[in-house]
C-alpha cells in the first residue's frame, strides 16, 4: 500500500513522480549537485532504494471473496443529491461500497484513489457508495461538495447520526472521534474495508484498507460477466473472454452480431433486460445516452422496432414508455414487442427528433412456458396457514434469511384482490443451476420498495421435510417440479426443471407482464412495477 | 568520523536544497555526518478549506539518528505529523505524533495509512500537478524545505 509506482498509476505524470525507479542513487547525487551550485559543493552518502517499496505480489482476488454469499446489509440514507439511497438504488450493477469522512486526509482518499483507478480499469458500470461516519459534519451539502471532485459513478451518502449507526452496524462497521483539540476539531477513526456487492445485491468479497486496484478490477470484472450492468458501456454489456455463462443465461453476448450492419448510430443503446422472449409480446428494458453517452431523460418520445434479416422490420414500431423509478437517476425505456422467432435480431431506436441507435439483442424460445400477455395460470400456491406455520415445508432458504412475507399470500389471492404480484421460483438448497437461490435473494430488495405489490416465493421441487433438513424427491439431475411449478409450464425439453430460477410479473388483471430466467437483474422485475403500478411512468 | 565522510568539511554551510523530481536534501549541522534525503515528494489534491495530507521517504544519510517533530506549509494554515493506525477491532484512526525518528543510514517511508504530514486549512484548490512547498523540522538537521507535487492518488 506504499507502493509508489502504483499510486501513479492514474494520475497525470506528475514532476515528482517516484525517483527511486527511474534514478539511481548516483542520479540523485547528480540532481542535488546540479540544485547545489549556487551555494557550494557538497557531498552525499548514497542512497539506496528503500526496502519498503519493493512490489508485492498481486494477491489472488478469491482471496477477498466472502466463502459464504450473503445479501448486503441493509442501508437507507440520503445522497448528495438530497435523494432517498438504499442498496435497491444500486440494484443490477456492481457496487463498491465503503464508510469515510470528507474530513479524512489519509486513508479516505487513498481508498478513493485506488478506487477510482479500478474504475478508469472497468469503465462506468459500476456504482461506488461513500458512507459517511461523521453525521456531525457530514451533511447532504458536504458530500455534495465533496462529491464534486470524484466520478458520477459515486454515491455521497449521509444520514441521522442514529441512522449511520445502524446502517454502519449492520455492515460490522465500527468508528469512533479520535484526536480532539480544543478548537473542536476531531477524526474519525473507522473501518476502512471496501465492500464488494454484485448486481443481485449480494455481499461477494472485501478489501482491507490499502488493497491494490488491480485485485478489486479484477473481482468487478468477474461480477460484470456474471450480469452486464444496465446502463452506460457504450452498446454491447461487457463479457469478459473466457467467462462461463450459465446455460439457461440469456445475456446476449458479444459474438451476437446483429443481423445487417447497424445505421449510423447518434443514441446509445444499452439493453437492460436479461430475458427477451421469441413468440409473443416481451418486453425489452433500455437505456438510451446520446452521442457522448449521456443518459437521456425521457423528454423527447421513442418508438423501437426489432430487424431482422435484409433489414426488414417484422413489425409497426412501438412506442417506449420512458420510466424514472423511484430514487433513480437514470431513466429507462420499457417497449412491448413482438419478435417472430428465437435468435438473434437488431433493436433500433428511433427518436422523435430524428436520432437513431440500435442494440443486438436475442430472442430466446418460449417453450411451454406460460407466455408474456396471458393470463397466469391461477394457481393456489401454498402459504404459511396452508401448512400450520412450518416455514421449511414452503421455502429451503436458511433460517436467518427467511422473509415471512414472501408467504404470506398466495398468488390465486392476489390475483382475486387485484393486486399485482411477482412470482419468483427458485430453490435456495436445490441449486440445479448457478442463478439459483439469487432470485429469492434479489427479490428482498423490491419487497420494501413495493408495498402495494405480493411477492411470493414459490420452490419449485418436491421435497420432503424429515426431520430439519429437505431431502428432495428425485435427483438434482432430473429433478421433480411440484404441482404448483409445473402450471407454469416448465419441464420439456426447451426448459427442463434444471433450467431456474423464474420469475414472473403480474399484474392487478392477472396478465402475465414480463418473465425471466437464469440471472435476472433487479431492474427487470422493478421496472415492470413501475410500469404498472404507473409510479415514475414519465410517457412516451 | 569526520574524516571518513570528508564531504562534512564541505558542508558547513548552512542551505537547503531542492532538487528535481521532488527530492531534497538537508545540510546537517556538524557533527551529523552527512545528509537527509528527500524523496517522492507529493501532496493529495484537494479542495481549497478541506485539509490533505503529504507524503515522502527519507532517507537518514547522517550518522545518527534523526526525528521529524513538526512541518509547516504556506497553502496550509497548519500542519502536523501524523499517523494511521489500526486497532484491535480494526479501526483505523489517525493521531497526532511527537515525532517519527528516522535512524541513521535508513529510509523511513511516509505514505498513505501510516505516517503523513496533515495539512489543515488549505487556501487554495491543490490540483494535481500543482507544486506545495514544505517545511519539515528535525531536530538534529532542523528546518528542511521541499517542494511537493499535488498528486490525486
Amino acid at each position: 500500500m506504499t507502493e509508489p509506482a502504483s499510486r501513479s498509476a492514474s494520475a497525470p505524470a506528475p514532476a515528482g513522480a517516484p525517483l527511486g525507479r527511474r534514478a539511481t542513487a548516483l542520479g540523485v547525487v547528480a540532481l542535488v549537485a546540479m540544485a547545489a551550485v549556487a551555494v557550494g559543493l557538497i557531498a552525499i552518502v548514497a542512497v539506496g532504494d528503500r526496502g519498503t517499496a519493493g512490489a508485492s505480489p498481486t494477491p489472488d482476488p478469491k482471496s477477498f471473496a466472502y466463502a459464504e454469499v450473503k445479501p448486503a446489509p441493509p442501508l437507507a440514507l440520503t445522497d448528495q443529491d438530497g435523494n432517498p439511497f438504499t442498496m435497491a438504488t444500486v440494484a443490477g450493477r456492481p457496487t463498491l461500497l465503503f464508510f469515510g469522512y470528507t474530513h479524512c486526509p489519509d486513508v479516505c482518499p487513498t481508498t478513493v484513489g485506488n478506487v477510482n483507478q479500478v474504475l478508469e480499469a472497468v469503465g462506468s458500470g459500476p456504482r461506488v457508495v461513500f458512507v459517511s461516519i461523521d453525521p456531525e459534519r457530514d451533511d447532504v451539502a458536504a458530500m455534495s461538495t465533496y462529491m464534486k471532485y470524484l466520478p458520477d459513478a459515486y454515491y455521497g451518502l449521509s444520514g441521522t447520526p442514529s441512522d449511520v449507526n445502524r446502517y454502519a452496524t449492520g455492515w460490522g462497521v465500527q468508528y469512533a472521534k479520535t484526536d480532539q483539540h480544543a478548537d473542536g476539531s476531531y477524526a474519525m477513526a473507522h473501518t476502512a474495508d471496501v465492500f464488494l456487492v454484485d448486481a443481485q445485491g449480494m455481499l461477494r468479497a472485501h478489501f482491507p484498507f490499502g488493497t491494490q486496484p488491480p485485485p478489486i478490477t479484477e473481482a468487478i470484472r468477474a461480477l460484470l460477466a456474471e450480469t452486464p450492468p444496465p446502463v452506460d458501456p457504450p452498446a454491447t454489456p461487457t463479457l469478459e473472454p473466457g467467462a462461463t455463462a450459465t446455460p439457461v443465461v440469456p445475456t446476449p453476448a458479444p459474438t451476437t452480431a446483429p443481423l445487417t450492419a447497424a445505421p449510423a448510430a447518434d443514441l446509445r443503446v444499452t439493453v437492460v433486460s436479461t430475458s427477451i422472449w421469441a413468440g409473443a409480446t416481451t418486453p425489452v428494458i433500455i437505456t438510451l445516452g446520446d452521442a457522448n453517452g449521456q443518459p437521456l431523460d425521457g423528454t423527447v418520445p421513442m418508438g423501437v422496432r426489432i430487424i431482422g434479416a435484409n433489414e426488414t422490420a417484422t413489425g409497426p414500431d412501438v412506442t417506449a414508455t420512458a420510466i424514472l423509478p423511484m430514487g433513480e437517476r437514470i431513466v429507462s425505456y420499457v417497449a412491448y414487442v413482438t419478435i417472430p422467432a428465437a435468435g438473434p435480431w437488431r433493436l433500433d431506436v428511433i427518436g422523435a427528433d430524428g436520432t437513431r441507435g440500435s442494440a443486438p439483442i436475442t430472442a430466446l424460445d418460449q417453450g411451454a412456458t406460460a407466455k408474456v400477455g396471458d393470463l397466469a395460470p391461477d394457481v393456489d400456491t401454498p402459504t404459511l396457514s396452508d401448512v400450520g406455520g412450518n416455514i421449511k415445508v414452503l421455502t429451503t432458504v436458511v433460517d436467518a434469511q427467511v422473509d415471512e412475507r414472501l408467504y404470506s399470500t398466495s398468488i390465486a389471492d392476489a390475483r382475486a384482490a387485484g393486486r399485482p404480484y411477482v412470482l419468483v421460483i427458485d430453490s435456495n438448497r436445490f441449486r440445479v443451476s448457478p442463478a439459483c437461490g439469487r432470485a429469492i435473494t434479489m427479490i428482498k430488495y423490491l419487497l420494501d420498495r413495493w408495498p402495494a405489490v405480493t411477492f411470493t416465493h414459490l420452490e419449485p421441487f418436491d421435497y420432503q421435510v424429515i426431520t430439519e433438513e429437505p431431502v428432495l424427491s428425485g435427483s438434482l439431475t432430473d429433478p421433480p417440479l411440484n404441482q404448483w411449478t409445473k402450471p407454469f409450464g416448465m419441464g420439456d425439453a426447451t426448459w427442463p426443471a434444471t433450467a431456474m430460477p423464474w420469475i414472473f410479473v403480474v399484474d392487478g388483471q392477472g396478465v402475465i407482464r414480463a418473465k425471466y430466467t437464469g440471472i435476472i437483474g433487479s431492474a427487470d422485475v422493478d421496472l415492470i412495477l413501475s410500469l404498472i403500478t404507473g409510479n415514475g411512468v414519465l410517457g412516451g | 568520523m569526520l574524516k571518513r565522510t570528508g564531504a562534512l568539511t564541505l558542508a558547513l554551510v548552512v542551505m537547503t536544497l531542492v532538487a528535481a523530481c521532488g527530492g531534497s536534501t538537508s545540510t546537517p549541522p556538524s557533527g551529523a555526518g552527512g545528509f537527509l534525503v528527500l524523496k517522492n515528494v507529493w501532496v493529495r489534491s484537494a479542495a481549497s478549506g478541506g485539509m490533505t495530507a503529504a507524503y515522502f521517504d527519507i532517507t537518514n544519510g547522517q550518522l545518527v539518528d534523526d526525528e521529524l517533530t513538526a512541518a509547516t506549509s504556506p497553502v496550509a494554515t497548519s500542519a502536523g505529523v501524523h499517523e494511521t493506525t489500526t486497532d484491535a477491532s480494526g479501526m483505523m484512526g489517525m493521531h497526532e505524533v511527537s515525532g517519527v525518528v528516522i535512524k541513521a543510514g535508513q529510509t523511513q517511508s511516509f505514505a498513505p495509512g501510516g505516517y503523513h504530514v496533515m495539512l489543515i486549512g488549505l487556501n487554495k484548490d491543490l490540483k494535481a500537478g500543482d507544486t506545495v512547498e514544505l517545511q519539515l523540522t528535525f531536530k538534529v538537521s532542523g528546518t528542511i524545505k521541499s517542494t511537493a507535487t499535488v498528486r490525486d492518488n
